[in-house]
């Protein structure tokens, strides 16, 4: 029996100290009194090794003593549907935008790309384990509040069916957001033309930020001449959208390929390397060169994430319209 | 088409499930005269009823601390052993589910032999 003592001593390792004694006792009874039986049917005591596969067969005495415990979560069934949501909503919306940027600077960024391999890459992938993990501990932590106060009826039974927002159809187009979009445009294009034409892109209080000289004529040109292009193409389609407010497939595909050329422009544009150059009354002498340099960095990083973004948006036109008929017919089939 | 042997997986589980409400009833029932966990698991094998003991003492300490059983620790043949019994409010339980035990026999019975039209049209709109 000091086989049957030592498997015991295990599964009581896992017990909820306050009724180990209890159960190891009850159980042990049970147990013996099987073997008991056993004996009497073959005349004789069991073997080392019958004792053996018998208790086997009984259970690893983790997996017997988990039947006695209290089953508890950290995330529930209830939430975790939501939890799983929100959790590839974080990686989607945080951590693949943060790589995909890494990446077009690597590619892009001679310099940053020096700094940043060897060693350098150790650090990154930390950096980015960091992230991942802060963003998954934080969305864990709150979920696992949520599950310890989802009894509390103030927060699950406070809700009316009233109160739930409309039926959404994926290929309605929100009025607001094109007249938003419209209002940008012709913005940005107005910026555009007034501006971008002379050097100074801003001056006032004392700051002027200029075109850093450097970049030949034609290729400012091109680039001029592409963003005016893009602008133009983004307002005719913002317009159309606003008098027909739903999307077809040959307008999902006109917004994914602005998107696809706004994208490459962008990336051409980071490759580049425009400088801004900061001077004025109100900008230190000693620290113009330095304020330059990080601005110059932030428009490098302002054009690779828009690229990035062009390339999401892009992306999901393209998949919706994959399935455009078929997500039409499902949408009016369920509402 | 799901491979016979994935089928068996299935049926398994819902063997399992089916299994799982009818044990609460047989050991409750069991339980009518008292018995310490070794000799009701024999008397349940012995009417078809298998429950291994990894089930039945987390189940009798559930149902104890709902207060449907009762049980002390006695010794006998030299050996302590916990007896339990049903208490009263198991017992009134016990009834009540033996009730919706039948009852759930019957639908099944009629909705297998296709009667259950009247019950289905009996429920209002929109259920």
């Amino acid at each position: 029996m000091e086989l049957l003592n030592r498997y015991l001593q295990a599964v009581k390792f896992w017990l909820p100290r306050a009724q180990q004694d209890d159960i190891i006792t009850e159980l042990g009874e049970d147990i013996r009194s099987q073997v008991e039986e056993r004996e009497s049917e073959l005349g004789r005591k069991l073997t080392d090794a019958e004792m053996e596969a018998f208790l086997k067969q009984r259970g690893r005495p983790l997996l017997v003593a988990e039947k006695y415990l209290p089953h508890e979560f950290l995330i529930g069934p209830v939430l975790f549907p939501a939890y799983w949501f929100v959790l590839k909503l974080v990686l989607t919306c945080y951590i693949v935008p943060w790589v995909a940027v890494w990446g077009a600077f690597m590619m892009l960024d001679t310099s940053y790309r020096i700094q940043h391999t060897g060693f350098g890459i150790v650090r990154d992938a930390f950096t980015l384990w960091v992230i991942a993990l802060n963003a998954f501990t934080v969305v864990t932590v709150v979920f696992a509040v949520l599950e310890r106060a989802k009894d509390q009826s103030w927060l699950f039974d406070q809700w009316s069916p009233g109160k739930l927002p409309p039926v959404r159809n994926i290929e309605q187009i929100s009025r607001f957001g094109s007249a938003t979009e419209l209002v940008f445009g012709i913005a940005f294009f107005t910026f555009w033309w007034l501006k971008i034409l002379t050097p100074t892109l801003f001056d006032s209080a004392g700051v002027t930020i200029t075109l850093a000289p450097g970049m030949p004529g034609y290729l400012f040109a091109t680039f001029f001449w592409c963003f005016l292009l893009l602008g133009c193409g983004n307002i005719a389609l913002s317009a159309f959208n606003l008098v027909r407010p739903y999307w077809t497939r040959s307008r999902r595909a006109i917004r994914a390929s602005l998107n696809f050329a706004a994208a490459l422009i962008l990336l051409l544009l980071a490759k580049t390397h425009a400088g801004l150059v900061v001077s004025g009354t109100a900008v230190p002498l000693d620290k113009a060169p330095e304020i330059s340099r990080y601005l110059t960095l932030s428009l490098g990083m302002a054009f690779a994430i828009a690229a990035v973004v062009c390339v999401i948006v892009g992306a999901v036109d393209l998949w919706r319209m994959r399935g455009h008929d078929r997500q039409s017919m499902r949408h009016r089939m369920a509402f | 088409m799901t491979p016979p042997s994935d089928n068996n997986g299935v049926l398994e589980s819902l063997r399992l499930e089916l299994r799982r409400g009818c044990l609460v009833v047989a050991v409750l029932a069991g339980l009518r005269t008292e018995q310490y966990g070794y000799t009701l698991r024999k008397a349940l094998a012995e009417h078809g009823m298998e429950i291994d003991e990894g089930t039945l003492y987390p189940l009798l300490r559930r149902l104890e601390a709902q207060g449907l059983l009762v049980s002390e620790w006695r010794e006998e043949d030299k050996r302590n052993k916990r007896f339990y019994k049903i208490s009263r409010d198991g017992k009134a339980v016990l009834k009540q589910m033996l009730a919706e035990w039948e009852n759930l026999g019957t639908s099944l019975d009629a909705i297998l032999k296709g009667e259950a039209h009247g019950t289905a049209k009996s429920l209002p709109a929109g259920s």
